[in-house]
């Protein structure tokens, strides 16, 4: 139902949706236990830092040696749809009387660089961009200028798109000078 | 990089000059509309996309014309919300490119433009990004505009979290409440080039944005994620922190927020630098704040005319920090600006006189 693709040398990580009608929820929740990733904070998160927090965990997994001893992480994101699958649900809230801080925090899309933060202990830089699709010359010249100011040892960039049922994640991982 | 033509398009003005003249009077727009403080322009506001054109415009016409056209320039929109009103009527104007498109197709100088979105540090961040963008020859000219309106959306959401002052907000002091939801937009622009200003500009010389890894809504108690970001500002700038004469600070006035800068301040031993807040004036204008709490303090420093931190009467039992009480005529040369906001965001920058 969710296909997970990486590169050859693992340093970048792809998630996307083979089946529409399989409900997003469920895909998170499976996602989450085959990962065996025992983190509770997880179920109070919305959609979009779920899959954050899954596409970090596995250019993680996947790249220890690149991770292991790093002080200065960055995390430089973009998306389309901004937090707009949240926005819906607040937007539903106040139309019913019941809005809710839990979900309100939620509607800013840099959420999911915080929650990443939290859970790997990244207190480094991170930026969130929006745009109609992946830009993948800005994601690399600011990497690139993170990086060349040795503001950052090691960065985390890609897209991440989540909106109602529909999602897609392409990460990877950039060091100032290739191996 | 060079840093000026500064816009404010508020409900103290639709100027830089303006907004910063009637602030200078001690006026503030935020209002009492039916138990809720808020402020808003008098005359109600839908949509975005004209407010930044119009503040874009107006920034431009402090440009040589001829100079801008022949560079390359980046339009950097700083919002958190873009056009949420029209999340029920035309949901694809909810799509924060929708901005950046629209002013691209409006203005030819354009070359490319982009979406920053890091909630309160948005503004702060995409003068940061642009600062960063010509310094590694990515483009001539920055193009920075910030903007959100007061929206229903934005004010449910915090009258949630009980975030919101039953009165006008009080940054810095001890009996502060809360915040104040403002709307503004407000235009910067950088560049290489000097000659690009018809009014000397001023030098912004660096900053960065640091993540605390604490809590998705709540300040790090310890500020370190502030205290790290100022150190590595300081750093990047090459300046010391003697050298800072003034700190705008990002000063919400929620109990919890105020303490965590005030906190990092001390530690960094700002204790004798002057320090403001201009929330009391206009509120927490969101993904402009940055950027219009820029610009009106680069009119201090232009106007060597520091303000007061409206709102500010009472100082915190164990704050010994020199918070603006009035207004105060001082020589600026070197300020810092903060901002910290939902996600963990810490971002601070340093700007100079020439």
């Amino acid at each position: 139902m969710t296909k997970i693709l990486f590169n050859k040398s693992g340093t970048s990580v792809n998630i996307s949706q083979e089946d529409q009608k399989i409900n997003i929820n469920t895909v998170l929740k499976e996602l989450y236990y085959e990962l065996e990733l025992d983190y509770p904070k997880f179920f109070k998160m919305d959609n979009l830092c779920k899959l954050g927090v899954i596409g970090v965990e596995l250019l993680v997994r996947n790249n220890q040696n690149l991770f292991n001893g790093k002080d200065k992480i960055g995390i430089i994101l973009q998306n389309k749809s901004s937090s707009l699958d949240s926005d819906i649900k607040h937007q539903e809230g106040i139309e019913n009387n019941t809005v809710s801080p839990a979900v309100f925090v939620y509607t800013l899309p840099n959420i999911v660089i915080g929650e990443i933060s939290i859970k790997y202990k990244w207190k480094s830089e991170g930026i969130f961009f929006v745009d109609k699709e992946i830009d993948y010359k800005l994601l690399a010249q600011y990497s690139n200028i993170l990086l060349k100011e040795k503001r950052t040892e090691l960065n985390v960039l890609g897209w991440i798109e989540m909106l109602k049922n529909n999602y897609y994640l392409n990460f990877w991982v950039k060091e100032l000078y290739e191996k | 990089m060079f840093i000026g033509a500064e816009n404010i398009i508020s409900p103290l003005g639709n100027s830089a000059k303006e907004t910063f003249e009637r602030m200078k009077n001690g006026e503030l727009s935020i209002k009492n509309k039916n138990g809720l403080f808020l402020s808003s322009f008098s005359s109600s506001q839908n949509e975005l996309l004209p407010l930044m054109i119009d503040s874009i415009a107006d920034s431009i016409s402090f440009v040589n014309q001829t100079v801008l056209l022949k560079s390359k320039t980046l339009l950097i929109v700083s919002t958190t919300k873009g056009e949420i009103n029209s999340i029920n009527s035309d949901i694809n104007k909810t799509h924060l490119s929708y901005l950046s498109e629209k002013i691209m197709n409006f203005f030819n100088c354009i070359d490319k433009g982009i979406i920053v979105s890091t909630a309160c540090v948005s503004g702060l961040q995409s003068l940061i990004v642009a600062n960063d963008m010509i310094n590694h020859n990515y483009y001539d000219n920055v193009i920075i505009c910030g903007g959100d309106l007061a929206s229903q959306f934005v004010i449910e959401g915090f009258t949630s979290f009980y975030a919101l002052s039953d009165a006008a907000c009080k940054p810095f002091d001890k009996d502060r409440k809360g915040l104040n939801i403002g709307e503004a937009v407000s235009t910067i622009i950088m560049s290489n080039d000097k000659n690009l200003y018809k009014e000397t500009p001023l030098k912004f010389l660096g900053g960065c944005s640091i993540n605390d890894a604490n809590h998705i809504s709540a300040p790090d108690r310890e500020a370190e994620g502030l205290i790290k970001s100022i150190n590595n500002t300081l750093e990047i700038g090459n300046v010391m922190s003697n050298d800072i004469d003034f700190i705008n600070a990002h000063g919400t006035a929620t109990v919890y927020n105020d303490g965590m800068e005030a906190k990092a301040f001390s530690k960094l031993n700002f204790d004798n630098t002057p320090v403001n807040s201009l929330k009391g004036y206009f509120g927490h204008t969101l993904g402009a704040a940055g950027v219009i709490e820029t610009a009106i303090s680069l009119q201090s420093m232009r106007n060597n005319l520091l303000l007061k931190c409206k709102g500010f009467e009472n100082q915190d039992f164990d704050s010994k920090l020199d918070i603006l009480r009035e207004n105060r005529e001082i020589q600026v040369n070197t300020i810092l600006k903060t901002a910290s906001g939902f996600g963990g965001f810490n971002a601070s920058a340093i700007i100079q006189k020439l």
